[in-house]
Order: C-alpha cells, then sequence, then structure tokens
C-alpha cells in the first residue's frame, strides 16, 4: 500500500524497461546500466559509506565490467 | 640545481631520457584500470570517518517493485545496512538524508522502526521534500532537521483504483492511518489531534485534502526540532556520538 504524494497513474505508466543491473564492485554495492554485452555504466551508488561517493572508481558514468 | 627549476630549460641529454618518463605517465587516470585490466586500486582511506549517511529518495519502495522510470530507495538495501551499521565498531553515528516523495508504507514505518531503534545516535535533514511516509522516517531520529525550502505534505492515506465499498475499507485505512499518526506523534512534538487537523484540512492541497509544511512551519509545528542544512545536522550528529561515549565511559567505571 502506497503513501506518497506522486499520482499513481504516474507511477505505475507503461513504459518500456531499463537495463539496469545490480553488482557488487571492491564492497560496494552499485546500480549498473548495461551498455553493451558485458559493459556497463554506473549510475548509482547504493552505500551509506561517504566515502565511497568520493571514490573515482564509484562516480557515476565510469564503465565497468559486468 | 637551475635545472630543477621549472622555469629553466633543462640541458638536453644530460640526464637519461627516461628518467623523466614515469611523470608524463602519472595522469593516467586510476579509472583505466577498471575498464582496461577489470582491477580494482585500494582507494585513499580516510580512518577518522565515524558515522555513515543514508540518503532516502525518490519513492520508498517496498513490497512492490515499481516500474523502473521511478527513482526508488529500496528496503531491502536499506534495512541490512542499518544491521551492519548498528554492529560496526567503527561506525559511531547515522545521518538520514531525505528527499522523498513517500511510498509503501510498510517499508517507510520498517526504516523508521529500525532508525528509532538503532543504538548509536542518529539525526535527519529534509531536503527538498520528505511527503507522506517520508514524515516518520525524518522524526525517527534522535534529532532532525530541515532545510528553510524544504517541503513535508501531510495527507490521509488514500486508496484508489478498485474500492470494496463496505465499511472495513475504511476501518482497514483508519488502521493504516493510525500506525503512521502513532509512529509520528509518538516520535515528535506534535499531538494527535493536531496532526490529524493537518492530515485533513481543505482548501491547501489542489485535489487533496491535507496541508503543505513549508521548513520552518515543519518546526512550529513540533514535527522537526530545528532549520538548517548538512552543517549543523554533522555538528548536531558529532555532539551526539560524543555524548553517548561519554555516558558510555561512565558505565564502564
Amino acid at each position: 500500500m502506497l503513501y506518497t504524494v506522486m499520482p499513481l497513474d504516474v507511477i505505475f505508466q507503461e513504459e518500456e524497461e531499463g537495463g539496469y543491473r545490480e553488482l557488487e564492485l571492491g564492497g560496494v554495492q552499485l546500480q549498473v546500466e548495461e551498455t553493451s554485452p558485458g559493459w556497463g555504466t554506473i549510475a548509482r551508488v547504493i552505500s551509506t559509506d561517504p566515502r565511497a561517493f568520493l571514490d573515482p572508481r564509484f562516480q557515476p558514468g565510469v564503465r565497468v565490467q559486468i | 640545481m637551475s635545472s630543477q627549476n621549472k622555469g629553466d630549460f633543462p640541458p638536453l641529454f644530460k640526464e637519461p631520457l627516461h628518467a623523466e618518463q614515469p611523470q608524463v605517465e602519472e595522469p593516467q587516470k586510476p579509472l583505466d584500470t577498471i575498464t582496461q585490466l577489470g582491477q580494482m586500486p585500494m582507494p585513499p582511506q580516510e580512518p577518522d570517518l565515524n558515522f555513515h549517511c543514508m540518503t532516502i529518495v525518490g519513492q520508498i519502495e517496498g513490497h512492490i517493485i515499481l516500474p523502473p522510470k521511478n527513482k526508488t530507495t529500496k528496503y531491502e538495501h536499506l534495512i541490512p545496512q542499518l544491521v551492519a551499521i548498528a554492529q560496526s565498531k567503527t561506525i559511531k553515528g547515522l545521518l538520514v538524508v531525505l528527499n522523498t516523495v513517500g511510498g509503501d508504507i510498510e517499508a517507510g514505518l520498517a526504516i523508521a522502526e529500525m532508525i528509532k531503534s538503532l543504538p548509536k545516535p542518529s539525526v535527519s535533514l529534509v531536503l527538498g521534500g520528505g511527503h507522506s511516509i517520508g514524515v516518520p522516517i525524518a522524526c525517527s531520529t534522535n534529532y532532525s532537521y530541515i532545510a528553510e525550502t524544504a517541503t513535508m505534505t501531510i495527507h490521509p492515506i488514500r486508496l484508489t483504483g478498485m474500492v470494496i465499498s463496505v465499511p472495513q475499507t475504511y476501518e482497514y485505512l483508519e488502521k493504516m492511518q493510525e500506525r503512521v499518526t502513532k509512529f509520528v506523534v509518538g516520535n515528535s512534538g506534535i499531538a494527535e489531534e493536531r496532526f490529524r487537523e493537518l492530515m485533513f484540512r481543505t482548501g491547501e492541497l489542489v485535489r487533496d485534502v491535507g496541508t503543505v509544511l513549508i521548513g520552518k512551519e515543519a518546526v512550529a509545528e513540533g514535527i522537526i526540532d530545528q532549520v538548517g542544512g548538512v552543517g549543523q545536522a554533522l555538528n548536531k550528529l558529532q555532539e551526539l556520538i560524543q555524548q553517548q561515549e561519554a555516558e558510555g565511559s561512565e558505565v564502564l567505571q
């Protein structure tokens, strides 16, 4: 059950799937957008450690092998 | 000596050429090792960092996976992170940064209960928005801040789609509402009657009943402790950490 200010038809509108994958690199969980087979770019860092966000290896847009 | 100065032109071939070479190669970023070799160099360590930061953004995603276009914060990420923070010996406190439009009630309440029962000091900061189920999460920390421009929408839980119009439906909604109200009232300075009054107010929201509180209004209503930003929130967190450490050492003696 949702309790939100967003209209439900906006939340559940039809759309094509985005190719996101979650994986762990160097102990940090990342959301990676698949760009080509075997490769992706970092879309989001899922961590509570502020240091992970300063780490040049995990900057958004960095290419990683998946 | 003078050949060491940057302004001077070094004499040709006085030193072997390759002696200077590694310095030129240096600007190669450490990133390249990931893409080229698949290796991970060690990051620079900052050992004095004693807190972690949890950012709760977009929709709070719970039992139902939302379509990928929604920005979501997932409870299956946050709950294990909170357990890890509770267990860690080096993490002494938690900063919770909120910019959320709300989301799943049970996920939101689960996160709020986890933060509330965390055996370490926590401080929340509402930036942009902390609406709907974001309100109990903002209240769940030991101390809460809201940015001057940030807003919090307080409105009733509602159903859309097929509604079975029997009295039990209303009772069920009322019970869900009760859980949120009880948590906010129990963990902030607002009275239950006042919270319900804000929730059912008409004329403020275009398509709904409820109230939008901006920055200091949320503080005046007692939902949030203080208007502030990241600097104040971090100072408060360090203050609470020191307080807890002082209490801890007293207990040991």
